[in-house]
């Protein structure tokens, strides 16, 4: 077990290593002229020594490699620089306020995910090739297929609008503070007793959570059940059925076994959670990391933007790496592979 | 190889399967006959025909905040959807296939490489990678195309590469080697029509992800521009409205649902067909095989 984690601590440090490359080129190199898409081309204005400036305290008049290693110890101390239109405000900061939004907001999407899918799932496995089973596919397909940002308008509309219900946007009434411990507005709220705070979080974190959660939901659906039906057919379930064992006692056994696969699945869509999260934030005005992202791009403002990539992707393979451990020690099987690289 | 792409025979499409296909065909004639189907040009403004609801003379979708026909930037935005996601999913095809097949058949430190980069790639989640991309390229049809491209390929290289493994040990290649057929000879010639399958399967449910990544995109304003009409450019300026005009928003939300579904459906069905056992099947029973495939479900973007 232990050199299981062992190994796959450094395959995700090569691929930490690899994706700062990525960014670093994507996000420094390929512009050419990252000061230029700051000042503007063509601009009539003499910029020349604010420019050269920048140049330098970019760092851009060094060699590749030594603006690498600097850009590499930066974000590994935290530091992403400060935002070119706020006043200078520190990136890391900006971050500070809208990732413990995110987090909260998606932890609450996943709940809804498998509060929906898990029956689903079970019910359509169980039932296989009945209506039911049907119904459970047809949810998983309607789910995969529908656009997220189209659904959480059309929710908007449906219990924003017509019903007032939910409000539209935002994190909370405007008249409500909320003292800040961990950054994460429930549970601050809930922390500091103040009810009147969380209950209006909640119900501004409801439209954007359905729409993330039945997204993924379609994913979990397909993935659980059909890894209830590789379980469902195998010897171990007839026998405890031929036992005279209870069915809700038949069906938590298959559950177990089929929880593996599924937690990895888990783990692997918090990457899409989050790409989620971007788009759906952008819909509700929810000033959580993807919100923060697409202002940063429209702004061109680059340092936001760069701190925002490289901490959702670190997030992500921090996600896939735990998956990959949590998977390990409930599947003992994985341990005899010795990984779970990109094998054949 | 005869008769792989022949469907005929194999299983009849299923009704569902053929209502999808009919919605593609459907939209893809839309979108090649634009010009002469669509009631307005798509740009055409009318400040005295404001926000006017469906089913006004003349607007059968209504019209949007500057008076445009609804109907017509429909019918033009299948046009950017499906042109852009047809073309990003034959390169990305491309690219990725080539890069499995090459992987998969040299081995040894050339796989090892071209398969940890693979990894990085899909350490990325797929929209904040394409979002980046956009944002350093720019805005534009050609940059769009590279920047999914650029964020998907590995979407192909890892099933392609799985499979060609498997099938570089069989006879008919280890003969074509013996006879002294040249590397490429025998990935185009004999290694490639038998992924066929594959690459298909792929390629259909590649085309309903581009579609929706385009529509995130330009729903994200880092599309193609304000001009031009595009299904997710619309449903971002109708969020605006959504208060008062429920139509702006409503209609070009079906059609990226409609297509999307559908190659959905037809990417299942042509699986089924070919072969329900397929790597990129999603739960396998062998343990190994388990994360392998929840790691390539997880690098199908969820957008």
């Amino acid at each position: 077990m232990i050199n299981f984690v062992l190994h796959r601590f450094g395959q995700t440090l090569i691929v930490l290593f690899g994706v700062t490359v990525i960014i670093f080129f994507v996000l420094r190199v390929m512009p050419g002229d990252p000061v230029g898409l700051i000042f503007g081309e063509g601009d009539d204005m003499d910029l020349g020594e604010s420019r050269r400036l920048y140049e330098e305290q970019l760092g851009l008049d060094q060699p590749l490699y030594v603006q690498y290693a600097k850009f590499l110890g930066e974000i590994s101390r935290g530091e992403f620089g400060t935002s070119f239109v706020r006043g200078g405000e520190p990136v890391i900061e900006m971050v500070g306020r809208a990732l413990p939004l995110t987090i909260e907001l998606s932890v609450f999407a996943l709940l809804i995910a498998l509060a929906i899918s898990v029956p689903i799932a079970i019910l359509s496995a169980l039932k296989q090739n009945t209506i039911w089973d049907r119904g459970g596919t047809a949810f998983a397909l309607i789910g995969v297929s529908l656009p997220s940002f189209w659904q959480g308008i059309m929710l908007i509309m449906f219990f924003a609008v017509w019903a007032p219900i939910f409000p539209v946007s935002g994190v909370m009434d405007a008249h409500l503070r909320i003292d800040r411990i961990t950054g994460a507005p429930i549970t601050d709220a809930v922390l500091t007793g103040n009810w009147e705070a969380a209950w209006s979080v909640l119900r501004h974190m409801v439209l954007p959570a359905i729409t993330l959660g039945t997204g993924i939901s379609g994913q979990f659906v397909r993935v659980l059940r059909s890894s209830l039906l590789e379980v469902k057919h195998q010897d171990f379930i007839d026998a405890l059925r031929a036992r005279g064992i209870s069915e809700p006692t038949v069906v938590r056994h298959m559950l177990h076994n089929a929880l593996p696969t599924t937690a990895v699945i888990i783990g692997l869509r918090i990457g899409a959670l989050l790409s989620g999260t971007i788009v759906i934030e952008t819909v509700f005005a929810y000033p959580g990391m993807g919100f923060l992202l697409i202002q940063g791009i429209n702004a061109r403002d680059f340092p936001v933007v760069q701190g925002v990539v490289v901490l959702l992707t670190a997030m992500v393979i921090a996600a896939n790496l735990l998956a990959d451990i949590l998977h390990g020690m409930l599947d003992p099987r994985v341990k005899l592979s010795g990984g779970t690289g990109s094998g054949a | 190889m005869k008769g792989l792409l022949d469907l005929r025979g194999r299983q009849l499409p299923n009704p569902i399967v053929a209502l999808a296909i009919a919605v593609m065909v459907g939209f893809a004639l839309v979108a090649i006959l634009a010009p002469l189907i669509s009631p307005h040009p798509p740009n055409a403004q009318s400040l005295m025909l404001r926000l006017r609801p469906p089913g006004t003379e003349g607007y059968l979708l209504g019209t949007d905040q500057l008076g445009r026909d609804v109907l017509s930037r429909m019918i033009y935005g299948a046009r950017i959807s499906l042109s852009i996601g047809v073309i990003v999913m034959v390169l990305t095809a491309m690219v990725g296939v080539a890069i499995g097949l090459v992987s998969a058949y040299f081995g040894g430190w050339l796989d090892t490489i071209i398969m940890r980069i693979v990894d990085i790639w899909l350490a990325f989640p797929f929209l904040v990678l394409a979002i980046a991309l956009v944002a350093v390229l720019g805005q534009g049809p050609d940059k769009i195309v590279l920047a999914l491209v650029l964020s998907s390929w590995p979407g192909f290289a890892r099933p392609v590469r799985g499979e060609v493994l498997q099938l570089r040990e069989r006879e008919y290649t280890l003969s074509a080697r013996a006879l002294g057929v040249s590397p490429f000879g025998i990935m185009f010639k004999h290694l490639l029509p038998n992924i066929m399958p594959t690459i298909l399967v792929l390629s259909a449910i590649d085309l309903g992800y581009n579609i929706l990544a385009l529509a995130s995109l330009s729903f994200l304003g880092l599309g193609m521009g304000a001009e031009t009409a595009t299904w997710g450019g619309m449903l971002s300026s109708g969020r605006n409205y959504v208060a008062t005009s429920w139509w702006l928003a409503a209609f070009p939300g079906v059609a990226i649902f409609l297509v999307v579904m559908s190659s959905n459906l037809i990417g299942d069905w042509i699986r089924d067909i070919y072969d329900p056992r397929s790597p990129f099947r999603a739960a396998r029973n062998q343990a190994a095989g388990e994360a392998r495939a929840a790691r390539d479900a997880a690098a199908e973007p969820n957008v």
